[in-house]
């Protein structure tokens, strides 16, 4: 445990880098950024006295991380290894500074706008500055204040209204450190007009073997009628630490389906919010989150209902190993204007160590009557017998289990749409499976 | 609409045993200090030892703060302003029903507890207890032939100071939470049962319980020990007179079930709600927990009607292997009430299971919170637990909350947990109506066919009790 000396030495080694980075500057930006730094000043690191987070060991990022600033540290790429879909456009960012060398863009559509953040923190700050206000900056968690405070990398989409037809692009970070202890402050804006549809593979990838945290804020929002598929495949290295906190925010008629895959990491913690804030919006979250080793991977999402006639679905799953640690944490909130609300959650934990642990709360909070609410959650481990009548087949002990987990595994990649995409995760999954107890370098 | 106005008008329901009995009391002026805490032992003549715990858990309390976590709003307690101690004045030894009080009699009369009749009654002894001494216990002789030992807690401290040395606090310790600690330096009376090796118990063991004196915070403490192989039903349910003033009730329960024992602990609790506007009601903040050792079983089986604030989580420690632990809960939410219930079960030993059967509903402006933890420890090989938590919501006012904590360390482990929320569809109501029954009673046939799976686990004359318990209660807020 962090001695309360140590927290306050993180927090001024925090407050120290924001001098370094931002003192001299005084623009409307700098002014919400002082704001947000005295937020998280004020507040404190968390404790696991707080509910948020008593089951999630902040340990490894109890630490000084000197925040990066984004710029061409590598001429050399050939030893980045990662896998992306080869014929979709993609902008790649490695260690937050924006590669073309490794992006494709030339198909995005013309009214589309995709820009670097480091790129519209020079020349556009003010759009920054109005966006970032549009954030709710009450009852956030005390790393989206720290990002607010600190970030200067990350992605500005905006796709127009009434896009003709649907259209996908890979953002994939890669973060592969040159130094020791490195932090990076990534922000996402995504704003989808009306009536377009959108689909989003976000790849987090960690190579190497240096400690870093990785801070990263994401703000979609979802305009009437929009129609966004949101993919996140969170890869980290073995040394990496991936902090996430998402707000997705959806107008009426709205449909968003969110897809978050966990598989490297150290401690990865996933906070994502859905706040339905039109009538007749639709969103789905579904997850798949893989660990071993000592990895601890942590999902908080949040539903909050406001408006009649949504419906909300979710589903996570998650496969447990060694001595590995997962989280769930999932809560429906329904307002009572929210009349005439649908929300269904299903959390299933499978458990392949004697040493795995997995802490689990579903929650509803329900203030409408009219409404049809339920969620489960289980945990388990393989059933015997089904292990036992493939093995009496002439079926391997470890393949009968590879084939019973794959099995357990599939009904949420089964949720992916799209066949590339899906391919995609499918084959990383199938990576993790291959790479048992024998480590698992990315 | 008409439905609507049924509602209206029977939410307008009075609560029937609102009355009090004039008795001239014995009560300790309002305030806490070491000084009322050894008064109150001395009053009891109580022995060194349990002075010094109370002592032990007084200081303790001073040092605690009040827990914020639960999903309740009430203004804050002044614990200076409660007496801690009222008994009726008249205390000499009774022995026979003819001695009690006539005015005492009356107000059992009132309440359905027909005294002089209890010896015709079925099975039934009751300990009654008018405030915080215990008055009349009948069929002590009948449970003495099976060595069963059932009498007020203060007595037992003085005849058998070894059981009580050994298994007071063993379960809830002085220094548990708040409001036990609380507890364990002021309690004023309760139960205490043990029941020897082997035996079965004849009769379902009863206690009611009532506030009577205004201001006047009841502590009970109840311990009930069943040694290996014995079984007992333990029934406790209250009904309190009518009062503006809150009244706050922090009783402790605790069980031990040694090997092979079995304990059904059965509760309808009914304490003043508050009015329609929530004015007044009692706080009932109750830590219930009971410990399994090897193949014992303990069930708690609760319809939680009254109170305006409770808070209260029955729990089992199943510590020996193949111990069983068992919770069935109907808790209605009517008016501003609010409940913060649930249960805790902690996996210990091997093979051990348990069941949650949770069941709420909101009326009015109700808040009904289910909070629960399973937790399965590293050693709990073949861990099984099941739970089940079911809202209905009546009225567009009230909220439904789950909040199921799961720590599963072991992978033999099964733990599966569902919630649902939902309103009386309107589907149903009207296949009832169509059929020719009344909203009202299309309404309460649905909560009690909700309920069913609750009142089959209760002894039957609880559930007789329960039944019309809740058809009162559900009168002031459905139809």
């Amino acid at each position: 445990m962090p001695k309360p000396t140590d927290t306050s030495k993180i927090l001024k080694h925090y407050e120290h880098e924001f001098q370094r980075l931002y003192g001299n500057s005084n623009g409307s930006l700098t002014i919400l950024r002082r704001t947000a730094m005295d937020k998280f000043l004020t507040t404190g690191l968390p404790t696991p006295k707080q509910e948020d987070w008593r089951s999630t060991n902040l340990n490894s990022i109890m630490q000084a991380y000197p925040v990066a600033s984004p710029k061409a540290e590598l001429t050399y790429f050939d030893d980045l290894d990662f896998e992306y879909i080869s014929n979709l456009p993609r902008i790649v960012f490695v260690n937050g500074y924006y590669t073309a060398e490794l992006s494709d863009l030339s198909n995005l559509p013309e009214q589309m706008r995709v820009n670097s953040l480091t790129y519209l923190l020079k020349t556009d700050p003010e759009k920054l500055t109005r966006r970032l206000k549009q954030y709710p900056s009450d009852d956030v968690s005390v790393f989206t204040s720290l990002n607010t405070a600190l970030f200067n990398s990350g992605t500005w989409i905006e796709i127009p209204d009434n896009l003709p037809e649907s259209f996908t692009l890979q953002l994939i970070n890669i973060t592969k450190p040159t130094a020791e202890q490195q932090s990076y402050q990534l922000r996402n804006f995504i704003d989808i007009g009306e009536n377009s549809q959108f689909n989003l593979i976000e790849q987090n990838i960690g190579l190497g073997t240096e400690t870093y945290f990785n801070n990263i804020v994401t703000d979609l929002r979802a305009g009437r009628n929009a129609t966004i598929k949101y993919t996140r495949i969170q890869n980290e290295a073995e040394t990496g630490n991936h902090i996430s906190s998402t707000l997705i925010t959806q107008a009426a008629d709205s449909q968003v389906e969110s897809m978050v895959v966990s598989l490297g990491g150290q401690l990865i913690r996933n906070d994502l919010e859905f706040k339905l804030e039109g009538a007749g919006a639709t969103g789905n979250l579904n997850g798949l989150y893989l660990a071993r080793g000592n990895q601890l991977i942590d999902n908080h999402t949040v539903i909050d209902h406001t408006h009649p006639e949504c419906s909300s679905n979710e589903l996570y799953k998650g496969i447990l190993d060694d001595d590995s640690h997962a989280v769930f944490n999932g809560k429906i909130i329904v307002q009572p204007d929210a009349q005439k609300t649908d929300a269904r959650q299903i959390n299933r934990n499978l458990l392949l160590s004697e040493k795995a642990r997995v802490n689990t709360n579903p929650q509803l909070e329900i203030y409408a009557d009219d409404v049809k609410c339920a969620h489960g959650s289980t945990i388990g481990q393989l059933d015997s017998d089904a292990l036992f009548y493939l093995r009496s087949r002439g079926i391997t002990a470890r393949v009968a289990q590879t084939l019973m987990i794959e099995g357990f595994a599939k009904e949420v990649l089964e949720t992916i749409a799209d066949e590339t995409t899906r391919a995609l995760i499918t084959n990383m999954v199938n990576d993790w499976f291959v790479n048992g107890n024998n480590g698992d370098d990315s | 609409m008409s439905d609507i106005d049924i509602i209206h008008q029977a939410a307008d329901q009075k609560y029937k045993y609102g009355f009090t009995t004039d008795i001239e009391q014995d009560v300790i002026p309002p305030g806490l200090n070491e000084d009322v805490v050894r008064l109150i032992s001395s009053k009891k003549n109580e022995p060194e030892f349990l002075l010094n715990w109370r002592l032990k858990a007084y200081r303790h309390w001073l040092t605690m703060k009040e827990p914020d976590w639960a999903k309740v709003n009430y203004p804050p307690i002044d614990y200076n302003a409660i007496s801690y101690y009222a008994a009726p004045k008249k205390k000499k030894e009774l022995k026979s029903l003819d001695e009690v009080d006539p005015k005492l009699l009356e107000t059992y009369d009132k309440l359905g507890i027909p005294i002089h009749e209890q010896k015709m009654l079925a099975g039934v002894a009751v300990d009654a207890i008018f405030d915080s001494v215990s008055i009349a216990t009948t069929f002590k002789d009948e449970l003495k032939k099976h060595g069963v030992i059932f009498m007020p807690i203060s007595e037992a401290v003085r005849e058998h100071p070894n059981l009580i040395k050994k298994y007071l606090g063993s379960v809830v310790p002085y220094t548990d939470n708040y409001f036990a600690t609380l507890n364990s330096a002021v309690f004023s009376d309760g139960s205490f049962v043990y029941i020897p090796k082997g035996v079965r118990c004849p009769l379902e063991l009863s206690t009611y319980f009532r506030i009577n004196a205004s201001q006047t915070g009841q502590f009970e403490r109840t311990l009930i020990v069943a040694d290996e192989g014995s079984y007992v039903s333990y029934l406790e349910g209250c009904t309190a007179p009518m009062r503006d003033e809150n009244q706050l009730h922090a009783a402790v329960v605790e069980l031990v079930a040694l090997k092979d024992a079995n304990i059904k602990y059965s509760t309808v609790q009914n304490w003043y709600p508050g009015d329609e506007n929530g004015k007044g009601g009692i706080y009932n903040f109750v830590t219930k927990r009971g410990l399994c050792m090897e193949n014992a079983k303990i069930s708690w089986t609760q319809v939680e009607t009254g109170s305006a604030i409770t808070w209260k989580y029955p729990s089992c420690i199943l510590k020996g292997d193949n111990s069983v632990g068992e919770f069935y809960s109907v808790a209605l939410t009517n008016n501003y009430q609010q409940a913060d219930t649930g249960s805790k079960m902690i996996h210990i030993g091997k093979n051990t299971k348990s069941t949650i059967i949770s069941n709420g509903i909101s009326a009015r402006y109700g808040q009904n919170v289910y909070r629960g933890l399973v937790q399965i420890n590293k050693g709990a090989e073949n861990a099984r637990n099941y739970s089940q938590c079911d809202s209905i919501l009546i009225g567009d006012k009230c909220g439904a909350h789950t909040f199921p904590y799961l720590d599963v360390r072991n992978p033999s482990a099964q733990v599966e947990h569902e919630a649902s929320t939902s309103s009386i569809s309107e589907d149903q109501l009207f296949y009832c109506r169509q059929r020719g029954i009344s909203t009202e009673d299309a309404v309460s046939m649905i909560v009690h066919g909700f309920c069913k799976n609750v009142f089959q686990k209760l002894p039957m004359e609880f559930a007789v009790e329960a039944q019309k318990l809740l058809e009162v209660s559900l009168e002031g807020s459905v139809g």
